[in-house]
């Protein structure tokens, strides 16, 4: 495969939350709003960048057997080190991320990817696997939340950092209520579920 | 090499480098940690009293044995961590621990609070961060009446969503919060241990237990404002029901019923009128005398 496809491949060919249906528990429980969304996949990004790095240069070491609990064990180091680093250095940041952080460590997509790409192949086509498949992630994490939170809230957040928000008023709460249920779970199942059939759709349409 | 033993080998070494690994980055951040989480109340401190750039730091236990950092500023205003874990009374919130820094003047009001640590659900919860929440609790007092609205019309707080969980742990937190103000921490207060501190200070009007005249718009026998420590605690799994808002949801029940039997009279009397059978099949009696005795 070409770089250029090994990238386009994660991004929207395997997309992770859209046809992979992977780490589904980020997916639907994070993205109540567009910056949470965002936040979630670039930790996502982050940590899956440096999991397919150490782990497509260790493959080749570890027996078969023992393949998942090692990968987990890396996994999970990887995260709780991010975590702390993070904790220590951008406080402001850990505040507001902070509590997806841990949840990284059960992202089937950080072991899906480890397992099915990263310990098949080199260290440059792992990185492409990841940039593709975590940017990807992102995109789809980040409209997921703006969808359901100018439904749900009728705001679109962007960016949220100490003191500055960066927060669009699509509709006023007291003119138009808003409809609750799409913050809440259920929400994010019927708009993740919209997602799949329009990409379902797109690529349809562009076969054809 | 024994593959049993490879295995066992791999998952020793790689566990090991883990293990290396955590702790250097445990040594390295753990100092910046702690820092960085005295920063961040410092900054509260600062964020509730601007003026107040020295203040004088000390830590007391709140009644549950929880520390209790306190920042005295001049002036006789006080600004102090509090946790929801750190007073009995005090309802739970969402999930993990909800803090704040609250700052109070010298006469004992609310002049701003900080959420400094939570949990709550990201979108709902959450938003006990926001200042449009928590501009509410400005000027309030130990006298304020310290519920959610929800929960009754009298209460100083208006909830977030419709279960108002978090908000409820957030007001009820403040009441907790000032009561251990007026008892431990106000200039003036009798020192920890004295006798009498543990007793909760009436507030007026806790004495008598009759609803206050002229006061009919709550059904709940609601304490007087001040009566905090009386009230019920707050169990978040069963919300407090209004009992007004009870007896009209049976009402409406009830017009229901009365509706639906109407209707089915209607039917019964179409049916007659139409005939004994109604697309080829015998219409069934909807009553429950068997009239046709099919």
């Amino acid at each position: 495969m070409s770089n250029m496809r090994l990238f386009t491949n994660g991004f929207w060919r395997e997309n992770a939350a859209m046809v992979l249906l992977l780490g589904m528990c980020p997916t639907l429980a994070v993205t109540t709003s567009a910056f949470n969304g965002m936040g979630m996949g670039l930790a996502t990004l982050v940590v899956l960048l440096g999991s397919n790095v150490l782990i497509s240069a260790i493959a080749g070491l570890i027996p078969k057997k023992v393949r998942i609990p090692s990968y987990i064990v890396v996994i999970a180091t990887l995260v709780t080190i991010v975590d702390m680093f993070m904790a220590a250095y951008a406080p402001d940041l850990h505040a507001s991320l902070g509590l997806f952080i841990p949840l990284i460590v059960v992202n089937c997509i950080i072991l899906g990817r480890a397992e099915a790409f990263a310990s098949r192949n080199g260290i440059g086509a792992s990185v492409l696997d990841a940039l593709g498949m975590g940017l990807g992630f992102t995109t789809t994490l980040f409209m997921l939340g703006a969808v359901r939170e100018i439904l749900g809230n009728g705001t679109v957040t962007v960016f949220e950092f100490k003191e500055t928000v960066v927060r669009f008023l699509v509709f006023s709460p007291e003119a138009v209520s808003p409809i609750l249920v799409m913050i809440l779970a259920p929400g994010a199942f019927i708009t993740l579920g919209f997602f799949i059939a329009l990409k379902n759709y797109i690529d349809r349409a562009r076969s054809a | 090499m024994n593959p049993m033993v490879k295995m066992v080998l791999t998952l020793a070494v790689i566990s090991a480098g883990a293990a290396a690994a955590l702790s250097a980055a445990n040594q390295a951040t753990a100092d910046k940690i702690k820092a960085a989480a005295e920063a961040k109340a410092a900054r509260a401190v600062l964020k509730i009293f601007p003026d107040c750039t020295a203040p004088q730091r000390s830590e007391v236990k709140s009644p549950t044995g929880e520390a209790v950092v306190v920042f005295r500023c001049p002036q006789d205003r006080v600004c102090f961590s509090f946790s929801s874990a750190a007073a009995s009374g005090i309802s739970r919130p969402y999930s993990g621990l909800v803090k704040a820094m609250i700052g109070i003047d010298g006469k004992g009001e609310i002049v701003g609070m900080r959420i400094i640590q939570q949990t709550e659900t990201p979108g709902l919860g959450n938003k006990i961060v926001e200042d449009k929440f928590l501009d509410q609790f400005k000027g309030k007092s130990a006298k304020s009446n310290w519920k959610v609205r929800k929960d009754d019309p009298t209460g100083v707080i208006d909830g977030l969503s419709g279960a108002t969980i978090s908000s409820r742990t957030v007001a009820t937190l403040a009441g907790a919060a000032l009561r251990f103000y007026e008892e431990t921490l106000k200039s003036g207060a009798p020192a920890p241990g004295a006798p009498g501190v543990n007793a909760p200070a009436p507030g007026p009007g806790c004495g008598d237990a009759a609803p206050a005249p002229g006061d009919p718009g709550v059904n709940a026998p609601a304490p007087g404002p001040g009566c905090g420590d009386a009230g019920p605690v707050h169990d978040n799994r069963r919300p407090v029901v209004n009992p007004e808002r009870f007896q009209d949801r049976r009402a409406s029940f009830g017009n229901a019923r009365r509706l639906l039997r109407r209707e089915m009279d209607r039917r019964r009397e179409r049916a007659r009128a139409v005939g004994a059978e109604q697309d080829g099949r015998p219409v069934r009696p909807m009553t429950a005398t068997p009239e046709g005795g099919q």
